[in-house]
């Protein structure tokens, strides 16, 4: 009954074009998203505060492939966070930023504009960077981290979603999109200095793993 | 460069006139070395702009050893979400409406934006730090989305009847718009008599 539904919706939308579809063209999407994330060593999962975030593709669309160089944007509040760097056991309250660049690949299920919309899966590889800071009320047990500076955690990952995009260049060119990011830590460094200047304290390979796991649900449009 | 039309005014015995009062950016195809100047122009702008806003980290941090160790490496730059997110995206957005000033078409805009900002990128900066892939691709990327935002806003408020203060404000937003057009009402109507032939062109300030 559930595949009949599927298909009776696809083979639905797929009679209702109207509008020119765009192929063999570049274009550039930008989103705005909920964003959920969850950060996992080892041993300790931690849910952190829904957030928000910016989406951004920039690429070129074939008939029914698009290859994008894809961005990911979020940001959110810790709390209660516990994480161990530089010889230091940090455990506080603070702020979270995670940013992802990398290439994606689109897959359009249908090659012409619908109705409700075309829909999509999507995949790609990201390099990506985490970046906390904590409150002035944050417990820290040994090492020589402190609590004004900021921690990241560089690594990479990979990305699956899927989604709906109207396929126009025109009016009512929006997309729908449900992403899900994990990236692994290669790297964690403390940063000082001020905000006109950032200044590394230390870097080093991650000796504990930070996994993070974003969903995304942006909602955009087709600028041009 | 900006001109669409708005009315047509017509008398059974008067030549037909039309009326230009609409901003408006008109795309055109650009010359070689149009491209050239227009690409030159904005690198030098940000040249100058960067020394002027980071005087003190040009002074303490750049070196031509760094240059040369800094050439052809990207990084993930861990600068302040300010810099990033703001900074460098408004810095696209004025480079994006620079050349839709000049007539690039959107795509187009935002390819000569990128290569200005990526020439900047991996000629300029790396005198004091490598080149970053956020700035990469968020000057240009971002920029350019804020840039759109930007002319759709200053231009709705210049064609419609806003305040002097809303229209100053769209000239905040996209100082560019004073590149290739001034508010001017443009006439243009046809004359064919006896003695002569040809097109009137009146401006109006």
């Amino acid at each position: 009954m559930k595949k009949m539904k599927t298909f009776f919706f696809l083979f639905l939308s797929s009679f209702s074009l109207h509008t020119y579809a765009y192929e063999n063209d570049f274009a550039l999407k930008v989103g705005v998203a909920y964003s959920y994330t969850a950060l996992s060593d080892v041993e300790v999962i931690h849910n952190i505060p829904l957030g928000f975030g910016l989406s951004s593709h920039v690429g070129y669309r074939f008939t029914r492939w698009e290859t994008n160089i894809s961005s990911y944007l979020n940001f959110s509040k810790l709390k209660g966070m516990e994480v161990e760097a530089n010889g230091s056991e940090i455990n506080g309250d603070g702020n979270f930023q995670s940013v992802t660049f990398g290439p994606t690949v689109r897959y359009y299920y249908i090659d012409h504009p619908t109705k409700y919309g075309v829909p999509y899966v999507l995949g790609g590889a990201q390099m990506a960077m985490q970046t906390m800071s904590f409150g002035v009320n944050t417990y820290i047990n040994g090492g020589s981290f402190d609590e004004l500076h900021k921690l990241t955690f560089e690594g990479y990952g990979l990305l699956l979603g899927l989604g709906l995009d109207k396929n126009k260049k025109d009016k009512r060119n929006y997309f729908t999109e449900f992403v899900y990011i994990t990236n692994m830590s290669r790297k964690t460094s403390e940063i000082g200095g001020t905000n006109t200047q950032v200044e590394l304290i230390t870097t080093e390979h991650s000796k504990r793993k930070v996994f993070e796991h974003t969903f995304f649900l942006s909602v955009g449009m087709t600028l041009f | 460069m900006v001109f669409a039309q708005v009315d047509v005014s017509t008398t059974p015995s008067a030549p037909k006139k039309i009326s230009l009062k609409r901003y408006e950016y008109l795309d055109r195809d650009h010359s070689y070395k149009e491209i050239r100047n227009h690409l030159t122009f904005a690198y030098g702008a940000m040249v100058v702009g960067y020394v002027a806003t980071q005087y003190e980290t040009v002074k303490n941090n750049g070196s031509f050893r760094n240059y040369g160790n800094n050439a052809g490496k990207v990084v993930m730059d861990k600068d302040n979400p300010i810099w990033n997110l703001v900074g460098h995206p408004y810095t696209g957005s004025q480079t994006y409406l620079f050349y839709r000033a000049l007539g690039y078409e959107k795509l187009h805009a935002f390819q000569m934006s990128f290569w200005t900002s990526t020439l900047f990128e991996f000629s300029i900066e790396i005198y004091t730090e490598k080149a970053s892939v956020q700035d990469i691709y968020q000057t240009p990327v971002l920029g350019s989305a804020l840039g759109y935002a930007f002319e759709r806003t200053s231009m709705f408020l210049l064609n419609n009847d806003s305040s002097t203060i809303l229209k100053f404000f769209a000239y905040v937003i996209n100082p560019m718009a004073f590149f290739g057009f001034t508010e001017v009402e443009t006439v243009i109507y046809p004359e064919i008599s006896k003695n002569r032939q040809g097109l009137h062109y009146m401006v109006t300030f």
